[in-house]
């Protein structure tokens, strides 16, 4: 085996090792992108999830299909906070796509970041809905901001915890969804970047058409 | 040599692909995602402008049923449809199916005849020369076909229109408008709705023409009626006088006090002539089943007469009246206003007047006279009414899905 021998086998082992360097960056570059991504569409999914819910049970505040029930549509909601509301409405089911006629009470609230201290993130919470008596139902899509503010007849805002439910006409809510772990990086970032990289958030205005029908 | 490059281009190209894939792959899902959202939503808007479409139809022309059929929208179409509903009193189902991008979407609509019953209060062009004050609270809905004239912070906590706005005599306190105001509504009391209830009361309830009539309600759903104040009693069913719940005296005044148990629409008209066409109360008028107890209280009254309904003096410190009261022409009348016992006048239902007539003196202490005030709309009057009361002429909405 001759000096040069000796050397071709240094430069190549130099250049075997380079490639697999790159190859193991790249691997792992890939693979936090893929992830970063991956949480994304998760967290846009529950986004998409948590507010097409809220759009379909608050569009039915004071609905009822028997309109009897609920002749006073300004009793239709019975507590209003920032981070709760209760009211009545007709829930619909698959025998009654449009309700059954008997008045259901659901109650959106908001609960504490305790709840979910096992969870990387610190910020995310149960958004909690309870049909009429039954145990609060509630998972873990990320919520971390459930928030609602509501306008009066001049579109004045009143002030929460509503005193007269019955003066509110529209309601403001905002949700902010984020992913419930943290991303571990360690390719790609700063040391100013949020490891909580992914979130949205939806604001809308809602008036419920049941809410000031007569 | 070149068999190893060879091996190095495929395998980074097989690498490449795979996580070109995988990112394609979650870009297409996060738009999916995306899409479908923007989809629902834009459908379920499409649905809501074809309801809003035939509520407007309504609105103009109340008898509109041809509804639509695939009108082309907001890149989807939509089909509405508008039919009475069976077994119910002209109420209207309006349905709106929109299509987009190959999905339903549906909106149902229930409407229902707009009586003036609906109404807490009404007042005509009379009534609009009182102010309402800090103190005064008006529950329900309230219209002024005038101008509204308020001093210092009334409270109105159903919505309030008037056709010609809304005057500040003491700024810069406001009115509390807490159900919402909005003017430029015009809505007078309608010159037809006499000669129908006349044709009801005709058709299948009680008339008699020319001479007055004396009512004494019985808590088990009969009407004791007199010819005279100490004629001969007779005492019927309600439903035996007047079936379909239409009661008229034309050219007769109605005297009337006592517990009611049924519904009933007394009518006290004046086709012709100068007498007759008021509804006088003797005493308490109330409901055998309380409504402000009893929300599911099937009792209703409603008290339509020509000229003034007018309280008696009947010496009582209280005087409760249930009913909703119409006054084509005249208002709710205290008698002896001015001299009679001071107390207070509790009517629970609504008041529709042309004027607004004192209530009481006006003084305070001992030598108060006449009765305060205290009108408590009856919220049963939201979805139903007295029977064959007078209508707008016009729909509401009595629930909308979507």
């Amino acid at each position: 085996m001759g000096s040069q021998v000796i050397l071709d086998i240094i430069s190549s082992s130099f250049v075997f090792g380079t490639l697999l360097v790159m190859a193991l960056r790249l691997n792992g570059s890939v693979t936090e992108n893929l992830e970063t991504y991956n949480g994304e569409v998760i967290v846009q999914d529950n986004m998409c999830n948590v507010v097409n819910l809220i759009q379909y049970d608050f569009r039915k505040i004071g609905y009822c299909l028997d309109p009897t029930q609920i002749p006073d549509p300004t009793k239709a909601i019975i507590l209003a906070d920032t981070d709760r509301i209760k009211f009545y409405t007709d829930l619909s089911d698959a025998t009654h796509p449009f309700g059954d006629g008997s008045l259901d009470i659901v109650y959106y609230y908001l609960g504490p970041t305790s709840e979910l201290s096992m969870t990387p993130n610190p910020n995310d919470r149960i958004l909690y809905r309870v049909v009429n008596n039954a145990p609060p139902k509630g998972s873990n899509l990320g919520v971390t901001k459930f928030s609602l503010m509501y306008f009066g007849a001049l579109n004045d805002t009143l002030h929460t915890p509503v005193a007269n439910p019955g003066a509110i006409w529209s309601m403001q809510i905002t949700v902010q969804v984020q992913n419930y772990s943290m991303a571990s990086l360690h390719y790609n970032t700063a040391k100013f970047d949020n490891p909580i990289t992914q979130s949205y958030w939806r604001q809308m205005r809602l008036v419920s058409r049941n809410l000031k029908n007569r | 040599m070149g068999r190893s490059a060879i091996i190095l281009v495929i395998g980074f190209t097989l690498i490449f692909v795979m996580t070109g894939r995988n990112l394609s792959s979650l870009g297409t899902t996060a738009f999916t995602t995306a899409i479908n959202y923007y989809e629902n939503t834009q459908g379920h808007n499409i649905a809501e402008a074809g309801a809003n479409f035939a509520c407007n139809q309504i609105f103009l022309s109340p008898n509109w049923r041809s509804g639509y059929s695939n009108v082309s929208f907001g890149g989807g179409t939509f089909t509405v449809t508008a039919s009475p509903v069976s077994g119910s009193i002209n109420q209207v189902q309006i349905v709106s199916t929109a299509t987009y991008q190959g999905n339903s979407f549906q909106e149902n609509i229930l409407l229902q005849p707009s009586g003036f019953s609906k109404f807490g209060f009404w007042g005509g062009t009379g009534a609009s020369a009182a102010a309402w004050e800090t103190g005064d609270t008006v529950t329900g809905p309230m219209h002024v076909d005038g101008t509204l004239e308020t001093y210092g912070q009334p409270v109105f906590t159903g919505k309030v229109t008037t056709k010609n706005g809304w005057n500040n005599l003491l700024p810069p306190q406001l009115p509390q408008f807490q159900g919402g105001y909005q003017t430029g509504v015009s809505l007078p009391l309608p010159t037809t709705a006499f000669p129908k209830l006349d044709s009801t009361a005709v058709a299948g309830g009680y008339k008699r023409v020319g001479s007055d009539l004396y009512l004494q309600f019985n808590a088990n759903g009969t009407v004791t009626w007199r010819n005279t104040a100490a004629g001969t009693p007779t005492t019927v069913p309600i439903t035996t006088l007047a079936p379909n719940g239409v009661l008229e005296v034309d050219k007769g005044n109605i005297y009337v006090q006592g517990t009611m148990s049924g519904q009933l629409t007394i009518f006290a008209n004046k086709s012709s002539g100068s007498t007759g066409g008021q509804v006088f109360v003797q005493n308490d008028l109330v409901y055998a089943t309380d409504p402000r107890v009893n929300p599911a209280s099937t009792d209703m009254l409603g008290i339509v007469a020509m000229g003034d309904v007018t309280l008696l003096d009947n010496g009582a410190s209280t005087f409760n009246m249930m009913a909703s009261t119409y006054s084509q022409a005249g208002g709710l009348a205290v008698q002896n206003y001015n001299s009679r016992n001071s107390g207070v006048l509790n009517v629970i239902g609504g008041m529709i007047v042309q004027n607004l007539y004192a209530t009481s003196n006006g003084a305070t202490g001992a030598s108060r006279r006449g009765y305060n005030l205290s009108l408590q709309y009856d919220t049963r009057f939201l979805v139903s009414s007295p029977p064959s009361f007078p209508s707008t002429g016009s729909y509401e909405i009595l629930s909308w899905w979507e």
